[in-house]
């Protein structure tokens, strides 16, 4: 198959496509001159080449010149229109070979008139160019002309012209009809001309004229652009045609006809689409300022807000990545702690059951120091005293007397134990006392009894000097233990004389003892060392008397514990008096008194 | 001749004592520990139990509260030989049905009259 065949082919396939979208009716048109659509293919498609190759050869030549959106050259060089995309939608489906020849208005018109061109568009009938030109008969569309006007300017019928500056083509219809109209109306307009529509549009827009009169096409199509109103104000209705030369080919004439009945019968013909496409922007292309503003505003907001978002959440992810490593680190430091204090608590249990042991040691070490040391010495002391007493046989003077002094130091070996136990018990905190009922003057009787054998060897008085029944409640043992070794100090640094002890109730619920006597008394200088430990007062060795040094200092702690106080008076050469008073019922009691535990 | 029976462990201290009771006319009945001493006073029924607080199987408060507890020696005096040392001995022994107490060291000039106010 040649080249020619192929587009001839292609030619023919096109123009069959064509006449099958139109339907039957329309292909009963296109074939009016005796091709009946009820032969077969083959016949048809024969017609149709036959057809083809014969217009194949046809070229028709086009005038061209701007008069956009009709007619116009683009920036490109392309021809377009309407009635250029009509011609050249009509010429492929009839195989015309079209070319373009480019002029002026006028010229052209002169060429079709001489038949250097076959066809014009946009040509308006008149009976003047009907004598020169051939026209078709279905007018391809109809123009008229119509006003503009500038923003601002509110023009509604022709009279609003009056007085204002109209800008209109230089020498166009438009200027002509216009004037002879506001003429007519006997309105004066100044008509301000302008080389181009583009021009006339410009100055309406610029402010230099108040309304702009076109051609509807012009007008329609370029208004928006300008900022211009379209107004009601038309006039001068023209259909308009192509033209042929006179004596040309009629045929061309007859077809465009024909596609024009056809194509404005069906509303999605190429016909309509190319007015469609050449028309009035669709005003929805007019977006208020406003409302731009406010879709601006939301774009922004929204562009904004997803920025934002993503930051933020570019800073949570980090933030959190952050938390998670500082969280990692934590956990690390809390096992770390935790391991630590696991292991200081195992340390600390096992120092608290060291301690607990060691103390438990201790207390049993206590109890058995005095159980242990104190079990012979009471043998030691329980046999002298028999032997003594003379149950084992008599004994001969020196033999008293030496065992006289082995019983004594036995004793003194035995306070010494006992002084010494309970000084560390108390300095332990493990003392306990105890709270019993007892009358005083027994205890003074017991001391007396216990001491009377001593002082009756010094041939010392003891004197008692008690008010009746003293009902206390408190530490039995402590008390005695206190006054006795006040009794015993008394008897032990006294060498005539007397040893008295008084006994009187104070106001604020103390009972006050004193024990006086008229020994060596104590030089002012050393008053202030006889409360402390391991003090015995006198300097040479033959007044030095026996004694623990324990004694007053256990007196002065064991008062203290007992709650009340100890103290001393002496006068040296001729007697001390040592004085305690402690509280007649102890604090256990009271409370118990207080909460009506009495019955 | 009235019985004492002595419930101690030490061999001195219990001789010492025994000594100076039976110096004072007393029969003496001996128990070394503290279960033998509780089986000897339900059945000897003693005029008088003098009881140490520290023995080798059960104490003498758990001994006296045994004997209390045996309806025929239920008022049997009961005397506690407490140590001076051990706070709270004789408020124990007390609590645990003693009659009373003596304290040691046992002082044999005066330890009868002590014993004496409780037959």
């Amino acid at each position: 198959m040649g080249e020619a065949e192929k587009e001839r082919f292609h030619r023919v396939v096109s123009f069959y496509e064509i006449a099958a979208k139109t339907g039957v009716s329309v292909r009963s048109r296109i074939f009016n001159r005796g091709i009946n659509i009820v032969r077969t293919s083959v016949m048809v498609m024969l017609v149709f080449i036959c057809c083809g190759v014969a217009w194949a050869t046809e070229t028709v030549q086009v005038g061209i010149y701007q008069n956009k959106p009709k007619v116009f050259v683009d920036e490109n060089g392309k021809s377009a229109g309407i009635f250029i995309d009509l011609l050249d939608e009509i010429a492929e489906s009839e195989g015309w070979n079209l070319v373009y020849r480019q002029c002026e208005w006028e010229a052209c018109l002169r060429n079709l008139e001489s038949g250097v061109i076959d066809l014009m568009p946009d040509v308006a009938y008149s009976d003047e160019r009907a004598e020169k030109y051939v026209f078709h008969k279905i007018p391809v569309v109809e123009s008229w002309s119509q006003v503009y006007a500038g923003p601002g300017s509110r023009i509604s019928r022709m009279s609003d012209l009056k007085g204002l500056r109209v800008t209109s083509l230089r020498g166009s219809i438009q200027e002509k009809i216009l004037k002879q109209m506001m003429n007519g109306y006997g309105c004066d307009v100044t008509i301000v001309q302008a080389g181009s529509y583009e021009e006339a549009f410009g100055l309406v827009m610029e402010g230099y004229a108040d309304a702009v009169v076109s051609n509807r096409f012009f007008g329609d199509y370029s208004y928006q652009n300008y900022g211009l109103a379209k107004t009601p104000v038309v006039f001068n209705v023209v259909p308009l045609y192509y033209a042929a030369t006179r004596g040309g080919n009629k045929e061309l004439l007859n077809k465009i006809d024909e596609y024009l009945d056809i194509w404005s019968r069906e509303s999605d013909s190429p016909y309509y689409k190319i007015l469609y496409r050449w028309e009035e922007k669709p005003p929805s292309h007019v977006v208020p300022r406003y409302l731009l503003l406010i879709i601006g505003l939301i774009a922004f907001l929204l562009l904004f807000t997803s920025g934002m978002i993503l930051l933020l959440r570019r800073q949570v992810r980090s933030r959190t990545k952050h938390l998670e490593l500082a969280n990692e680190e934590l956990q690390k430091h809390q096992e770390n702690l935790e391991g630590l204090v696991d292991m200081r608590t195992a340390e600390l249990e096992k120092a608290k059951v060291a301690a607990e042991d060691a103390d438990r040691l201790k207390s049993v070490f206590m109890a058995s120091m005095s159980h242990e040391l104190r079990t012979p010495l009471n043998s030691i002391i329980g046999f002298t005293g028999i032997i003594l007493m003379g149950l084992s046989g008599e004994l001969n003077d020196e033999q008293k007397k030496q065992l006289g002094m082995v019983k004594s130091s036995s004793e003194h070996l035995l306070s010494l134990i006992s002084d010494v136990l309970d000084i560390s018990k108390i300095e332990a905190g493990r003392i306990d006392l105890s709270h019993e009922e007892f009358d005083m003057r027994d205890i003074v009787n017991e001391v007396v009894i216990t001491i009377s054998p001593e002082a009756e060897k010094k041939d010392l008085k003891v004197v008692t000097e008690v008010p009746g029944e003293i009902n206390m409640l408190s530490d039995r043992r402590r008390v005695k233990q206190i006054l006795m070794n006040l009794v015993g100090n008394a008897v032990k640094f006294t060498q005539e004389g007397y040893v008295k002890i008084s006994v009187g109730i104070a106001d604020d619920g103390f009972v006050e003892i004193c024990v006086t006597d008229t020994g060596i008394g104590i030089s002012r200088e050393n008053m202030h060392l006889l409360f402390n430990p391991f003090r015995q007062i006198g300097d040479d060795f033959e007044k030095k008397s026996e004694g623990t040094g324990l004694g007053l200092h256990l007196c002065k702690r064991l008062v203290a514990l007992l709650g009340g106080k100890i103290w001393a008076e002496s006068e040296f050469g001729r007697g001390s008096a040592f004085m305690f008073s402690i509280p007649i019922r102890s604090r256990e009691t009271i409370n118990e008194e207080d909460t009506g535990n009495r019955g | 001749m009235k019985k004492i029976l002595v419930i101690e462990d030490n061999e001195q201290n219990l001789y010492l004592i025994r000594f100076i009771l039976q110096k004072n006319g007393y029969d003496v009945l001996e128990a070394r520990n503290g279960e033998t001493g509780v089986e000897m006073a339900v059945s000897l029924r003693p005029d008088l139990i003098l009881m140490d607080i520290q023995l080798p199987d059960i104490d003498g408060l758990e001994a006296t509260k045994r004997i209390r507890n045996s309806k025929a020696n239920g008022d049997i005096p009961i005397v506690a030989i407490t140590s001076y040392a051990m706070t709270g001995d004789r408020e124990r022994s007390i609590a645990a049905g003693c009659t009373g107490y003596i304290e040691k060291p046992i002082n044999p000039e005066t330890v009868m009259i002590e014993i004496e106010k409780y037959i």
